[in-house]
């Protein structure tokens, strides 16, 4: 690599298409809406530290459903394998003493877990061919059942204070996950458009058909992609039990739809072949910052809920309608070319 | 209907006549795009006239202005004696102006009696239609045209060849006197573009004028009266067709020389064949099946559809593997379960279908190059952009793939680029041998040109080609022999010597 990277390059990464754009506009928009609006609130240090800290989980989670994607596929167990990942950490930092070595051990237990559930997944996917869809809404059963019978239904609790400050503590005011989640987003962006794996992931979505022809092995894509999914969705368990000090069997499924929110508003293309992880940052900072503004404003968290909704079906239509419009102009030249139906 | 005919005599045109409709010093710009450059010509009652060119040379644009879909940037229109600055579309279709373009613009819910025979009681502005007028007009029609149609059949659910019919069928229904047929015959078998010729041929008797465009020269050669050759918005040549050879025709449409085509057989006879099969089997799609393909040797599979040639080819491949049977490449045995395996062991194939199962349509053309080829722009599994970019335009530029940027997506590329991409996605890995299914359809004859010696030029470097094609002219000019499929087995070999487009038929059809 030699140069400064062109522009075009540049634009490559943080993804070209006109909807990134948009993205960025809006996002905008509201940080100056709100910021006009309620500054003292609004752009407060704690407000903002409050983003910086639960950014993170959400972007995480998002990022594990958006990989799959970019295969054409959908991981809806993200939140259960987060919390599987939370449970076996927490477990097995309890019963190591809360030591050093227990906190890093319980860790990596999470995180295998979370790429084995993230196999599994793969395995039904790839193997049995069953649509992504259904496999994952099977697994997120079966794996919040395998929680709730590894904490017998309640909570773990007394996690090692070791493992609970590290949500608590920041560097230079900026909190430790959010610079976590930069850095996962550093070497995600590495995976999808620097490596094989990235490259294959993204033909496969785009033309599952054209990818066999092509060699591309689309079993072991699908498993390397759900894996990564999982590891991301583990991360994302970490961070939760951490910030929460504990870890729960059914936290956060809201998470499921507002992760694809977030995928869908950062212009990542659920039939596949697309993605883009700073996309997928700003548009979770976009949606956080939408609902911590109407909070300032003091409106009921049911608002926020329709404003959620509401920005998510605008861009789904602006998306739509731009791609469809060349479309509409095609098709009103055929009816021009077609025979009058009438005098 | 009667006035329509007057005074034209039907069938043979040995005295023109005076035009149905004709261009006069049409000229069309599209932004800077000029399209048309004062082009003339004119259409006769009783005459096929055909229009040749390559792709973007202004064959629509000639149709669509005398159709009233565009206006002219300048020029004028001759209909039946009077000239018109420009027509409005309803206006040439009350003229007796027809166009039948690859949609057919038929309405899929309706009958094919229903889609023949509505638009004459629009144009009469009747409002209420009895079943049985509907029947009688759609019937009266088929029967003139001599097809077999079945009336009752929802268009939608027609086949192809028989929505062309019901199109034309439509235009005979609706006194036409000028009929346009825009590449209809693209998507057709062979057996039913003889069917549709048959049909076009009683409508010129009927005196009908026709202008039939195509850049299929075996096409123009059988059909047309009359050949007007279009290059870069002009009209370059006008004449009979017994005037051309096949090669004379493609040079005035491309300007460029032919020669470069014939070929001295170069295999490398001392060498082991490129690819060596004995006794693939998959049943029931075919079995007992041997072939070599030398080194520098470019052998045809041909056959009818159905024959087995694209599973043999598949399995090959590695898409849909061989129960059994000995795979040789360069005389090393290979056992091909994967399309990685075949990948791996140098055999490259060109599928079938270009946009389904060749081509990635939004992603970069750089990436469609590479993505079989990958793996070999890698370190560690970690891509190296800057290579991958210096492969990427070789190819492009070495393939002569027009194409603004490499970031570009497929989907602006025409077909003859397109299929050149996917060709060099598979030279970019130096494969061994190269399969290619129907390399050249929907490919303008310019592409198609190039593509055949782009093949030609591989294979003298010691690429194996096996080429599948139902273009038997195309097999005759650039196969060193012909493998005929039937049933699943390969059943005889037509040998350069003896190979004519007469002898392959035979040998196919046998
Ligand atoms: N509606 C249009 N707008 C702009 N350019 C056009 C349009 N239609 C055709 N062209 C251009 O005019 C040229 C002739 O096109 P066309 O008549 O479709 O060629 P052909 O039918 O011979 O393949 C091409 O360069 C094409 O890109
Ligand atoms: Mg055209």
């Amino acid at each position: 690599m030699s140069g400064a990277p062109s522009a075009r390059s540049l634009l490559a990464v943080m993804g070209s298409r006109a909807s990134f754009l948009r993205l960025l506009t809006i996002t905008a928009a509201i940080v100056v809406v709100f910021g006009v609006l309620r500054p003292t609130v609004f752009l407060s240090t704690s407000n903002l530290q409050f983003l910086g800290l639960a950014s993170p989980e959400l972007a995480l989670l998002s990022l594990a459903i958006a990989v799959t994607m970019l295969t054409g596929g959908i991981d809806l167990s993200v939140v259960a394998i987060a919390n599987l990942s939370g449970i076996v950490a927490g477990t097995v930092m309890i019963a190591s003493g809360g030591s050093a070595g227990g906190v890093v051990a319980g860790s990596l237990a999470g995180l295998g877990a979370a790429m084995l559930a993230g196999a599994v997944n793969g395995a039904i996917v790839a193997g049995l061919r069953v649509t992504p869809i259904l496999a994952t809404l099977g697994t997120a059963q079966l794996l919040g059942g395998i929680g709730l019978v590894l904490t017998g239904g309640t909570a773990v609790k007394g996690l090692p204070p070791l493992f609970t400050d590290v949500a608590r503590s920041t560097v230079a005011g900026v909190p430790v996950v959010f610079l976590l989640l930069l850095a996962v987003a550093l070497v995600l962006t590495l995976l999808v458009s620097r490596t094989t794996l990235g490259f294959r992931m993204r033909m496969l979505g785009a033309n599952p058909v054209a990818a066999r022809y092509s060699g591309v092995r689309s079993g072991r894509v699908l498993v390397s992609t759900y894996v990564t999914s999982g590891l991301l969705a583990g991360v994302a368990g970490l961070v939760i039990s951490s910030r929460a000090s504990g870890a729960d069997a059914d936290y956060g499924t809201s998470y499921i739809l507002l992760g694809i929110v977030v995928a869908v508003l950062a212009g990542v293309d659920p039939e596949g072949g697309y993605m883009t992880v700073a996309g997928v940052v700003i548009a979770t900072l976009a949606l956080l910052f939408l609902s911590t503004g109407l909070l300032a404003l003091d409106v009921s968290s049911h608002v926020v809920n329709i404003a959620q909704g509401a920005l998510l079906i605008t861009m789904m239509v602006v998306n739509r309608y731009s791609g469809a419009w060349s479309r509409a102009v095609r098709e009103r030249a055929l009816v021009r070319i077609a025979r009058p139906r009438r005098a | 209907m009667a006035d329509v005919m007057a005074g034209t005599t039907a069938g043979t045109a040995s005295e023109p006549t005076a035009p149905v409709v004709a261009a006069r010093s049409l000229t069309k710009a599209f932004g800077g795009v000029l399209a048309l450059d004062a082009a003339s010509t004119a259409f006769s009652a009783g005459e096929v006239h055909c229009l040749a060119g390559e792709n973007g040379c202004g064959k629509s644009t000639l149709i669509k202005i005398l159709s009233g879909v565009h206006p002219p940037t300048s020029g004028t229109i001759e209909v039946g004696g009077s000239s018109y600055g420009h027509l409005a579309p309803r206006q040439a279709l009350d003229l007796g102006i027809e166009v039948i373009y690859q949609d057919f613009s038929l309405l899929p819910n309706l009958t094919a009696a229903e889609n023949i025979a509505l638009p004459s009681f629009l144009t009469h502005r009747r409002r209420f239609v009895a079943r049985a007028a509907v029947d009688a007009i759609a019937e009266q029609a088929v029967a003139r045209l001599g097809v077999d149609l079945d009336l009752r059949t929802p268009v939608g659910d027609l086949t192809v060849a028989d929505r062309q019919l019901c199109a034309i069928a439509r235009a005979l229904a609706h006194d036409t006197r000028f009929l346009a047929m825009d590449e209809p015959t693209t998507t057709l078998t062979w057996r039913e573009v003889d069917a549709l010729f048959d049909a076009v041929r009683r409508l010129r008797d009927d005196g009908v004028a026709i202008a039939f465009i195509s850049h299929k020269l075996q096409e123009v050669f059988s059909i047309a009266d009359r050949v007007s050759i279009m290059r870069n918005g002009r009209i370059v040549a006008t004449g009979r067709p017994e005037e051309y050879t096949h090669s004379s025709l493609t040079e005035s449409m491309t300007g460029r020389a032919t020669s470069a085509l014939a070929r001295e057989t170069p295999t490398w006879r001392d060498k082991p064949p490129a690819l060596e099969v004995r006794g693939l089997e998959r049943l029931p799609l075919f079995t007992g099946v041997d072939l070599a393909v030398g080194q520098g040797e470019i052998v045809g599979l041909a056959g009818l559809l159905g024959s087995g040639r694209t599973e043999i080819a598949e399995a090959l491949a590695g898409v849909l593997p061989a129960t059994s049977g000995t795979v040789l490449v360069r005389g090393r045995p290979t056992r091909i379960r994967t399309v990685t395996d075949a990948v791996e062991a140098g055999i490259g194939y060109v599928p079938e279908d270009r946009l389904t199962q060749g081509l990635f349509l939004d992603q970069p053309i750089g990436d469609n190059v590479l993505a079989t080829g990958i793996g070999s722009f890698a370190r560690f599994s970690v891509t190296r952009p800057q290579r991958m970019a210096r492969a990427a335009a070789g190819i492009v530029h070495s393939l002569r793939i027009k194409a603004a940027s490499l970031q570009d997506s497929i989907r602006t590329l025409s077909g003859g680029n397109a299929q050149r991409v996917l060709i060099g996605k598979w030279l970019i890995g130096r494969p061994k041998v190269l399969i290619l299914n129907g390399p050249t359809v929907g490919v303008d004859v310019g592409s198609k040109f190039d593509i055949l010696s782009l093949l030609h030029a591989e294979s003298l470097k010691g690429l194996g080609v096996l080429i599948i094609s139902d273009d038997l002219p195309e097999l005759v000019s650039t196969c060193d022999r012909v493998l005929v499929v039937r049933n699943g087995r390969v059943v005889s070999e037509v040998d350069r010597r003896d190979l004519t487009e007469k002898a392959l038929l035979e040998a196919v059809a046998a």
